[in-house]
């Protein structure tokens, strides 16, 4: 215990403590996400709703409810389509089609000033194959044709069924439905409107509260991930000059020559890991720091995955389907575990790196690759596109399979794990030149 | 007892030590050789930093790599750069090792104090190394040798850095030490050694050539050793050895079978013994 504690002094000596958080600090403080925290504002309906009528139900009652009221307007949506010829004209022959003819093509829109990766993206996509459809039809309006817009599909209307007036006729679906009006459930939910004459049936089951389309979720999920890539460079910072400043300052003999010998590299180990564990300590008590001032405590028992989902246009779902609470636990968990991987790898490397300046040559890629896997692996791979059949094209963000960034962050993690313990064998038998 | 048991040595294709056998009781031994001849290389094996490529080194006859941490229990080792923290003042230092020997924390404080007495450290037993001497810093090298009160205290060129009078100290200090364990040191220099050293060993071209004591080791140059006016030609057969200023004149002395006429006959020290075994290196 005494080593341990000895260990982990060196490894918290003041210089690089102070060193390794200013880093972090600056770069979270001067970050976009973290400092765009403050505009994630309950200003909008939801919040108010969330206010007014709280979360009562538990995930799983909410996800027999969110179930009942996805069939119930998908049913609604397969009669319109069967309403509506120029939608079957082009394919769309039920309400998985629209969604993703919907989704497909507004992401399109996404591209309005990048004419490049639109035209990427379209050859991509199989809406010609699937729909018919051309470059032509798909293109984004120019701002000559955005200005006469109206007459726009007022001349096309009746001739052809381009995207744009595919897309109305989905719209027209939603406005049925009373359900895509964003701002007039603004304006009216502090006069209870809401509850009276859009979804009242949704607030009966108290469903309304899910977070897949408020934004909320990904902004504050893409907080806690970039918190979590500073605090694992800064624990890469903060344990990788141990066992070369050893090496440096040639203690080593005396250390092998001990009665602790060789045992002293898994203690090292012991207290970098441990060093790991509070540098990210310290980055969640910031995290939470951050999210607390400015997100209410409600948002926490909101589930990520549900009804508005498909509601707001938006169906790409977490996979992992519970609160935003169980989510930013598990985000939490795969960077607490990556850390351990870092800590496994900075060993490696600093034991094996005679002076700071081969130290910090080895330490950049390896400084990068951690902060990738921290964000991109934590983050972005969580996401997947649930419409099933209906794939979304491999450019965009999500991807189709559940769990593989659990299974990445673990095979790197115990990869570098095995490492370290193969490389500690190695250790042990091996000549002290 | 320690023993060594035809170890041999190798780094790749080179032979660093070959079939060495050595046992060691109490006392002084020390390795006495020109550099690169094999003594780190020894003393790392004995202080199982380096493993053995053939043959076995044996505490009380175990192995040593078998007995792990209780052969490392017993042993105190210095090796030939001391490392140390820049940071640390000795006594922190100190208490460092005595964790990592397994000193419990009060019997540590305790030794401590007594060493860096003993190695004349304890007006500046709490400053900070980076501001020591060379000869300050081999103190606390060789105060964190024998802070575990070892049975074996393996130096690897101790001496070296230190000045004139601490060499007499450190004398003095392995001297009192030996009595009752094994002190095994190495070095390239005689005089460390002359007058304390129980054996001396001698490695030979990677190989074992003697382990005996002093006085035996001079006797292979009984009557040969001898000293001439340097104004005085030596035959082509005697071998120079050294050269010695005399209160009249400067003196050459020469290792001959059949020395000139005028040469006096001197009484062979170890350092006669070492040039004219190690003439080819030195």
């Amino acid at each position: 215990m005494r080593i341990f504690l000895y260990e982990l002094k060196k490894i918290f000596s003041f210089k690089r403590v102070a060193f390794v958080f200013a880093v972090g600090f600056l770069v979270l403080a001067f970050s976009r996400p973290f400092s765009e925290l403050r505009f994630i504002k309950m200003d909008c309906w939801q919040a108010d709703a969330i206010k007014l009528y709280g979360v009562n139900l538990s995930p799983d009652e909410r996800k027999k409810a969110e179930t009942e009221l996805l069939n119930y307007y998908y049913g609604e949506m397969d009669d319109y389509i069967s309403r509506t010829p120029e939608l079957q004209a082009i394919g769309i022959m039920n309400h998985k089609d629209a969604l993703y003819f919907e989704e497909v093509t507004l992401t399109l829109s996404h591209y309005v000033n990048e004419p490049e990766e639109a035209s990427y993206f379209f050859e991509q996509s199989d809406l010609t194959q699937r729909y018919g459809v051309t470059a032509e039809d798909i293109r984004p309006l120019t701002q000559a044709e955005e200005d006469v817009k109206w007459n726009y599909f007022a001349r096309n209307e009746g001739e052809t069924a381009t995207l744009n007036l595919i897309l109305e006729k989905i719209k027209d679906f939603r406005y049925d439905m009373e359900a895509y009006d964003f701002e007039e459930k603004e304006s009216n939910i502090g006069k209870g409107l809401f509850a009276e004459k859009n979804d009242r049936r949704i607030l009966e089951s108290n469903a309304v509260y899910n977070l897949s389309d408020s934004s909320w979720s990904r902004d504050i999920c893409r907080v806690i991930c970039f918190v979590a890539a500073i605090a694992l460079g800064c624990v890469f910072i903060m344990v990788m000059p141990t066992a070369t400043s050893e090496n440096l300052s040639g203690t080593s003999y005396m250390q092998y020559s001990s009665k602790c010998g060789k045992k002293i590299c898994l203690i090292r180990f012991a207290a970098m890991l441990t060093a790991a564990i509070a540098v990210m300590a310290v980055f969640t008590v910031v995290c939470i720091w951050g999210i607390k001032k400015h997100i209410p405590n409600e948002i926490w028992q909101c589930s990520l995955n549900g009804f508005e989902s498909f509601m707001f246009n938006h169906r790409a779902r977490y996979w992992f389907d519970g609160t935003l609470s169980d989510y930013a636990v598990l985000l939490a968990v795969l960077a607490y575990t990556l850390a351990a991987a870092t800590v496994g790898v900075a060993y490696l490397i600093s034991h094996t790196s005679a002076n700071y300046i081969t130290l910090i040559l080895k330490s950049v890629p390896c400084i990068a690759a951690l902060c990738f896997a921290g964000f991109a692996l934590v983050n972005g791979t969580l996401v997947y596109n649930c419409s099933d059949g209906y794939e979304l094209i491999s450019i965009t963000r999500y991807i189709q399979i559940p769990y593989i960034n659990i299974a990445v962050i673990a095979f790197l993690t115990v990869g570098s794990l095995i490492l370290f313990y193969r490389f500690y064998r190695k250790i042990k038998t091996a000549d002290v030149i | 007892m320690l023993s060594v048991k035809n170890v041999t040595k190798k780094y790749g294709n080179f032979t660093a030590l070959e079939n060495i056998d050595l046992e060691f009781g109490n006392g002084v031994y020390a390795l006495l050789a020109p550099n690169g001849a094999g003594k780190t290389t020894l003393i790392k094996m004995l202080a199982t930093l380096l493993f053995p490529t053939e043959g076995e080194i044996l505490y009380n006859g175990t192995d040593i790599i078998r007995l792990d941490e209780k052969y490392r229990d017993i042993i105190g080792f210095l090796p030939q750069q001391f490392g140390y923290y820049k940071n640390y003042s000795p006594r922190q230092y100190l208490r460092y090792l005595a964790a990592l020997k397994g000193l419990e924390r009060s019997a540590a404080e305790k030794r401590i104090g007594e060493l860096l007495k003993l190695v004349g450290l304890e007006d500046n037993a709490d400053k900070k190394m980076k501001k020591f001497s060379g000869g300050m810093l081999q103190r606390v090298g060789i105060a964190q040798a024998v802070l575990n009160d070892p049975k074996i205290l393996i130096l690897d060129e101790p001496t070296a850095g230190l000045d004139p009078k601490e060499r007499v100290r450190f004398r003095n200090i392995i001297s009192s030490l030996a009595q009752d364990r094994t002190v095994i040191l190495s070095t390239h220099i005689v005089s460390d050694i002359e007058t304390i050293a129980t054996k001396v060993i001698m490695f030979k071209d990677h190989r074992l050539l003697c382990c005996s004591t002093v006085e035996k080791i001079c006797s292979m140059l009984n009557g040969k050793v001898y000293e001439l006016d340097n104004r005085m030609k030596l035959g082509e057969k005697d071998l120079f050895i050294s050269e010695r200023q005399d209160a009249n004149c400067t003196k050459n002395r020469f290792v001959s079978v059949n020395p000139p006429e005028g040469a006096e006959s001197v009484t062979p020290n170890l350092e006669d013994v070492f040039l004219y075994i190690y003439r080819e290196d030195v």
